[in-house]
Formats: C-alpha cells, sequence, structure tokens
C-alpha cells in the first residue's frame, strides 16, 4: 500500500489507542479521589500527569474539573481526549477511501459528539459517563473494524500502531506508580489507601477483573507488575503487546525482501523473549527504573524502525537498486502471493 | 443543516397551509407543474405523495437525509464561508424527473456533441484543419490560456483527449434544453449524484417504487472501464490511480469515493516519483509503476517541471513520461481549449464541421465581447445580460445584469474594455423551476442538470446526472462552490 496511507493508519491506531486509555485513566482517577484522603489526591494527580508523559506536572490547586477539562474537551491541549480524536479522525479523513464506510462514520460520531459536547454539561451530569461513551465509541470503531475490514496490510499498520501505543502507555503508567511508591517502606501487604492504588492501576489497564481470576482477590504488587509486564494471555499487558506487534511484524515485513526487514522483528523477537522467560521477582530485584526505561526505549525504537523502513525509506536508495525498469516489478501480495526477492 | 431561505416570519407563515400553497408559477419553465395545480403526468405520483404525507413527515425525513450525509461525510468546501472547511452538501428531497423520451434526445444531442469536441480537439492540436479553413479563427486559440503547445503533435492513447465529461443543460422557457457549458477539464459532482440515490431510496422508498427510474449505479464500473481502455501497457489489470490535490480540496470527497468504488489507489502528487520517464508510486513494498492516472489536478498544478513551478500538487517530470507514451492521463492535457467560454459560440459549428450534423442540443444565445459588434450590443445591454469571464468557472467572475448593482456594472464595463477577449454574454436565461422542501412547503427553485458523459471506447452517458438547485429564493446560481444544492435525478424508463 501507499507509504503515506500506512502511516496515516499507523497513527489512527495510536492516537484511538490513546483517547481510550486517557478515558479510562481519568475516569478512573476521578472514583479514586472520591476514597482517598483529600490532601493525597495533589500527589495522584501528579502521578496522572506523569503517566500521560507530560513534563509539566504541576497544576495549580490540582483541581479535579479543572484537570478533567483540560483532558476531555480542551482543544490548547494536544494530549486532551478531544484532540487525540479529531487527530484519529483526521488520519482517518487522509485514508477515507482505505477505511471502510461504516468505520470512517462511527470515528466521524465520535468526533461530532465530542466536538458539540459543553463541558460544563459534562462536569455538572457527573463525567463518568461522558467518559464511558468516548471509551465506548473507541471500542465500537474496533468492533466494526474487526467484523468488516480484510485482514490486510492496513490493518495490520492500524494494530501496530494501537499496540505499539499500549505498550507505550501501560509501561508509563507502571513507572508512574513506581516512581510513586519508591520512597514508601517495603510493606508486606498494602495500607487501605494502597490498596486502592493498585487496584486504579489494575482498572486503568482493564484489568481487575482479570487479575482477580488469575490471583485472587489479594491485590500484591509482586503480582500486579507481574500481570501487566508478563501475562501471556491478558490484551493490556506488556508481553501481550509485544507478542501482537511481533506478529504484525513479520506479516507486513512479507513485503519489503530487499530491505533490512529483519531488524524491526530482531528487536521485537528479543524483547518478546525477554517477557516470555523473563520473571518478575528477577526484574524487581535489579534497579526497576531501569528495565522500564529500557523497555519504553525498546518500544519506541519500534516504531522509529517501522517508519524508517515502510514509510519514509530515501527514494535515492531504492531507485539506486539495478533491478528496477521493467523488469523490477514488485507484485502486490494478494491472497497467497507473497513477495520474493528480485534476483 | 436547513433550507429555510423563506423571508416569511412566523407569524406570516400559516401553519395550515397545504403544502402547494406557496408554489407561484411565473413565466420561467416549470419542471413540476403544467399550469397552477395540474402537474404534469410524470410528476402525479410525486405529486399525491407530497399531499400525502403531513408536513411532520417531510421535515423528519429531510432531517434523516441530513444526518445521513452528515455521518457518511458527505460534504463541500465552500470558498470564503466562515464556517471553515467542511459543509453538509446541500440537498433537496424532491426528486427531478425526466421521461424517458426527453432523455433520449438529451443522450443523442450530447454523444453527437462530445464526439465532435474530441475530434476540434485532436485537431488544434495536430493538423488545425478547422483553423486553416477558417471555421474557428486562430486567435482565439492563440489567447486561449488553457491551449497548452506542449501538447502540438503529441500521442494519446486511441485519440482521445476528453474521457470524463460533465456537461451543463438548462431547460428554457420553451421548456426545450440547451448547453449551457461544457466541463472537458477536471468536472465533478458524479459522487453527490450517487450519494443522493443512495439516500432518496432509504428516505423515500415508497415513492421510489411507484415509479421505474433507471439505474445509475453503473457509473463507477464505466469510469474504470473508460480508464482501462487507455491503458500504455497492455495488460489484463493495469495499474490506475486516482490524483488528488489532497483532503483541502473542495471535491476531496468525490475524490476517495471514486477510488474506492472503482478499488484503485488514491494517490497525491507526493506519492509518486518519475524515474527514466517512467511514473512510480511509493508503496510499502517499494516503487510500483503507474499506467493509468485519473488526474483532479488542474494542469496549471500537474507538472511542476513544465507547468506552474510552484505547485506542490504535482508530479515533476510527469508530462516528459506523457509525452513518451509510458502513462495515460484522463482527461488528458489542455482539453480547456475546447470548453473555453469563447470557443462554446462556435461549437455548433465545429460540430456541422466534423460530423456534418446540424447539432441536436441547442447553445444558448452567446456574444463574443471579443468581436466588436457584440461587445458594442453587450456594453449598452450589461443590466439585460450575463457576463461570464472566460476560464473561470464554479459562478466566480460572473455578472448577473438584472440583480447587479451600477457599481458592479462599472467594474465590468472597464474589465471588458482591458480585455475583451476575456468575456462572453449572454441573454438571462430563465432557468426552469423544480419543486423544493422549503421550510414546511413546497417551493419553486431554479435549477440545471449536468449529466457526466464517459468517453472510453464509446460514448456512455449514465442517466440523469446532477440536477443543481439555486437554493436561494430567486437566485440563479446553482453552483455548489457557491451555496448550490442539488436533486436526485429519476430518468424514467
Amino acid at each position: 500500500m501507499l507509504s503515506r496511507v500506512a502511516d496515516s493508519l499507523y497513527w489512527m491506531g495510536r492516537y484511538l489507542e490513546r483517547t481510550e486509555g486517557t478515558a479510562r485513566l481519568l475516569d478512573e482517577h476521578l472514583t479514586l479521589m472520591l476514597d482517598i484522603v483529600p490532601a493525597s489526591a495533589p500527589m495522584r494527580w501528579r502521578r496522572f500527569l506523569s503517566s500521560l508523559c507530560l513534563d509539566e506536572v504541576d497544576r495549580p490547586g490540582y483541581d479535579a474539573r479543572d484537570i478533567t477539562r483540560e483532558f476531555t474537551t480542551d482543544e490548547e491541549n494536544s494530549a486532551s481526549i478531544r484532540s487525540c480524536i479529531a487527530a484519529a479522525r483526521e488520519n482517518a479523513r487522509q485514508v477515507r477511501d482505505t477505511l471502510g464506510a461504516e468505520m470512517f462514520e462511527q470515528l466521524n460520531r465520535a468526533y461530532f459528539f465530542i466536538r458539540e459536547a459543553s463541558f460544563d454539561a459534562i462536569w455538572d451530569e457527573g463525567p463518568t459517563e461522558f467518559l464511558r461513551r468516548i471509551r465506548e465509541s473507541a471500542c465500537l470503531f474496533h468492533g466494526i473494524t474487526d467484523s468488516t475490514f480484510s485482514r490486510n496490510e492496513g490493518y495490520h499498520f492500524i494494530r501496530l500502531g494501537c499496540y505499539i501505543e499500549r505498550a507505550l502507555m501501560t509501561v508509563a503508567l507502571i513507572d508512574s506508580y513506581r516512581e510513586f511508591y519508591s520512597d514508601s517502606e517495603e510493606a508486606a501487604s498494602p495500607t487501605p489507601e494502597e490498596h486502592l492504588d493498585w487496584i486504579t492501576l489494575l482498572k486503568c489497564c482493564t484489568a481487575f477483573d482479570s487479575y482477580r481470576r488469575r490471583y485472587t482477590a489479594e491485590v500484591k504488587e509482586n503480582c500486579v507488575l507481574e500481570f501487566l509486564l508478563l501475562d501471556p494471555d491478558f490484551p493490556h499487558s506488556v508481553r501481550f503487546c509485544i507478542d501482537r506487534i511481533a506478529e504484525g511484524l513479520e506479516i507486513v515485513g512479507q513485503n519489503a525482501p530487499h530491505r533490512d526487514r529483519t531488524s524491526a522483528t530482531r528487536i521485537a523477537a528479543r524483547l518478546q523473549a525477554d517477557l516470555t522467560y523473563g520473571s518478575i521477582e528477577e526484574i524487581l530485584a535489579e534497579n526497576f527504573a531501569n528495565h522500564l526505561s529500557t523497555l519504553r526505549q525498546r518500544c519506541e525504537l519500534i516504531h522509529e524502525k517501522v517508519n524508517a523502513i515502510f514509510i519514509e525509506y530515501p527514494i535515492e536508495r531504492e531507485l539506486a537498486r539495478p533491478s528496477l525498469g521493467e523488469s523490477g516489478e514488485f507484485r502486490m501480495p494478494s491472497g497467497d502471493t507473497l513477495i520474493r526477492p528480485m534476483a | 443543516m436547513n433550507q429555510t431561505q423563506t423571508q416569511t416570519t412566523a407569524a406570516e407563515r400559516d401553519e395550515t397551509l397545504p403544502p402547494f400553497g406557496n408554489y407561484h408559477l411565473d413565466h420561467a419553465y416549470d419542471e413540476m407543474f403544467e399550469s397552477a395545480s395540474v402537474p404534469r403526468a410524470q410528476y402525479a405520483a410525486l405529486h399525491q405523495r407530497v399531499l400525502d404525507l403531513s408536513r411532520e413527515e417531510f421535515v423528519r425525513r429531510q432531517k434523516a437525509a441530513d444526518l445521513s450525509f452528515l455521518y457518511q461525510g458527505i460534504t463541500f468546501t465552500v470558498y470564503g464561508d466562515k464556517a471553515g472547511t467542511e459543509k453538509i452538501f446541500p440537498y433537496d428531497l424532491m426528486p427531478r424527473i425526466i421521461t424517458g423520451a426527453e432523455w433520449s434526445h438529451i443522450e443523442r444531442g450530447l454523444t453527437q456533441r462530445i464526439t465532435a469536441l474530441n475530434m476540434f480537439i485532436h485537431d488544434v492540436y495536430n493538423d488545425e484543419k478547422i483553423l486553416k479553413d477558417g471555421v474557428v479563427p486562430r486567435e482565439l486559440l492563440a489567447s486561449c490560456k488553457a491551449w497548452r503547445k506542449e501538447m502540438r503533435g503529441l500521442k494519446v492513447p486511441k485519440d482521445r483527449y476528453i474521457h470524463v465529461v460533465g456537461t451543463d443543460l438548462i431547460r428554457g422557457e420553451d421548456g426545450g434544453f440547451a448547453v449551457l457549458e461544457d466541463n472537458l477539464r477536471v468536472p465533478s459532482g458524479v459522487s453527490y449524484m450517487l450519494g443522493n440515490r443512495t439516500v432518496m431510496k432509504k428516505i423515500l422508498p415508497v415513492l421510489f417504487q411507484r415509479y421505474s427510474v433507471r439505474p445509475i449505479d453503473d457509473y463507477t464500473q464505466y469510469l474504470f472501464q473508460t480508464l482501462r481502455a487507455v491503458s500504455p501497457r497492455a495488460l489484463d489489470q493495469p495499474t490506475i490511480v486516482v490524483l488528488t490535490p489532497g483532503v483541502h480540496n473542495s471535491a476531496y470527497f468525490e475524490h476517495t469515493f471514486l477510488a474506492r468504488q472503482m478499488g484503485v489507489e488514491l494517490v497525491e502528487g507526493r506519492d509518486l516519483v518519475v524515474h527514466r520517464d517512467h511514473v512510480y508510486m511509493r508503496t510499502t513494498a517499494g516503487l510500483r509503476r503507474v499506467d493509468v492516472i485519473y488526474r483532479r489536478v488542474d494542469d496549471d498544478f500537474i507538472d511542476p517541471e513544465v507547468f506552474r513551478s510552484d505547485s506542490m500538487l504535482g508530479v515533476p517530470g510527469l508530462f516528459r513520461a506523457y509525452q513518451k507514451g509510458n502513462v495515460a492521463l484522463a482527461n488528458a492535457i489542455g482539453t480547456g481549449v475546447a470548453d473555453d467560454k469563447a470557443v462554446y459560440a462556435y461549437v455548433p459549428r465545429i460540430i456541422k464541421y466534423y460530423l456534418g450534423e446540424d447539432a441536436i442540443l441547442p447553445n444558448v444565445e452567446t456574444f463574443i465581447l471579443g468581436e466588436k459588434k457584440d461587445r458594442e450590443y453587450a456594453l449598452a445591454n450589461l443590466d439585460k445580460l450575463v457576463v461570464k469571464a472566460v476560464g473561470e468557472s464554479g459562478g466566480y467572475g460572473m455578472l448577473i445584469g438584472p440583480h447587479s448593482t451600477a457599481a458592479q456594472r462599472e467594474e465590468f464595463r472597464a474589465a471588458i474594455n482591458a480585455n475583451p477577449r476575456n468575456y462572453i454574454a449572454q441573454p438571462t436565461i430563465m432557468l426552469s423551476r423544480a419543486p423544493c422542501f422549503v421550510d414546511g412547503q413546497v417551493e419553486p427553485r431554479h435549477v440545471d442538470l449536468r449529466p457526466y458523459i464517459l468517453y472510453g471506447d464509446e460514448v456512455k452517458i449514465v442517466p440523469g446526472g446532477l440536477t443543481r438547485v439555486a437554493l436561494k429564493k430567486g437566485s440563479l446560481v446553482v453552483n455548489s462552490s457557491q451555496g448550490g444544492g442539488s436533486k436526485d435525478t429519476w430518468v424514467l424508463y
């Protein structure tokens, strides 16, 4: 497919994931604020802001209403839900012809919904319903895609975008909690407020129910981290994301035989191996901060490789190949026809 | 979006007024009524349906149609409108109905016209016989901005220059159809024609069933076949692309729509690259050769190496590949020479010259202001004429005499005297009027008709076309880029 189109689909995927994740993060933190000591609210809002990878985590008064506005309907904030949906939709608009009509329609609905929304009305009714609808919009889009979109190259670029963003968001979220608790003492079991925090972390990753099925209701730090980093079956675990990323790279990589297609799959595969064979005890015994930081870097490197291989490759390198011209045709894969390297 | 364009206040508007209570005939040809309250035979069923449905019901259906367009993203850019980049394409629920006999006549006339125009274009870029025989003055072409010297002697596949044509027809006071202008460069609007039909079938299914309407769904299939027919490589599956200027273009929706319906790639200039006089597109798998480009980019912007060097929308080197015959362009470069408004006046003579026939569809009377007698007449009668700048499209650069101010007329007088060859004038044609649903009532509005003609191996015209409506009461400007709207056109068997 056109490089430009692959790029737009990839970013659409990333922005959609970001939208859903931000909505969930905000919703869970607003709920959390109702149960904790008000004096500790500022710290937790800082943690929230840090988990969204923002440099600037200071806010006057840490007012819940202001922060909610900033991350829902604020047009000026490029990290707001509104901005993310707008960016997803703009990317989709650029490649409308690639998406099914129903897919674009759904994204359009979500966009108009938030564009017409009044923040005052949202806040007065209680933002939970609004945030639920946002998540629902994103899920509906994925459902329609799953149901109507052929499993072609475009589909895999969307998924790559989603899973790379999800992996990055999950790592950033865990990192913000690590930072938050780095100063606290080791406790055999968490205090009531800490308990709530860990539950919130799980809920931000849609993990609470699945965690309990796997580990019982006892919320232990080691188990939570193991679940979110290493679980092979849970869709929001970093391991799961990397597994899907590796699969995706294998599939789209078939189309790039002449370029260093293995460089991306190699990074993903090694990451996959670390997450498959690592243990949480080993990870926590070492420098956890470094570990998370490295994890993040490796995910970002995968993103860069995808860009360099499929999107922004220099024409000059392509034109220099002797096999171009009448005989140098690259056939697009149709069904089972794979592209083979030219002689 | 609503269409309330009437001047009546709530107090004046009688809630119990019957649907056609505000429908007043004048000397314009009325599409629906042959006399007061007497609908023409082909409109009888529509007339009855309107009377049967309550006003609330109509309003509800209009809203449903609006939402359908909105959610599908069928929008249009109106230049100069503060509301921003996107507006829902204005649309009226009442179909415009054309009988089978009326359509046959139109079809024959258009086929004849397009055949002759294609021959004309070929001639002026090759042997120039029509110029040598003095049928069309050479100076006319020499001063035509759209005539491209680079096209002289350039061989195009099957000598076909105009593959996609939109010809605007109007219906005069006598009920006869005449050609208002041809659009041979980058005509648009076909996606609205197709979109209208889809929505109509959903919103007024009962009415649709009562009539036998000829289908139009085949358009994109015919378009695809037309494009395939001109591929330089004789492949089973040549690579066809639609070249768009991008999302900010007013017709972008249409570009994506057509590409998707045909199952071909939609590309922008930056996706294409020319190497050794062949055209390639940049894909995730490397560079892929392109055979046919359905280009929706104007000549001026299509190749910065040859035409405007500041263009960011084109492909450097494209013309080189074109010259070598390595890529086909639909429509060809330089077709604007035949839809120039000054050349328009000569089209009946062009038809006679190449086909030996009288024009089946007449032109509207046209004064060529480059010619002294015509110019003197026009300047003396500016308040009665419509003056058009040659080469502008979309209803811009136009003076509508009867609706103009003295200041506007003076502006045009000066412009005409400065560059007379750039203007033509026509008497104000009273465009025919068709019923529109306006603020709970049915009222007449001026319409024209743009059928879409495809010319690949043969001429193919999809029945009907886009009926464009001047939604503002009394307005004669139907162009979508200036706030006009459209209707579904039903050609009956």
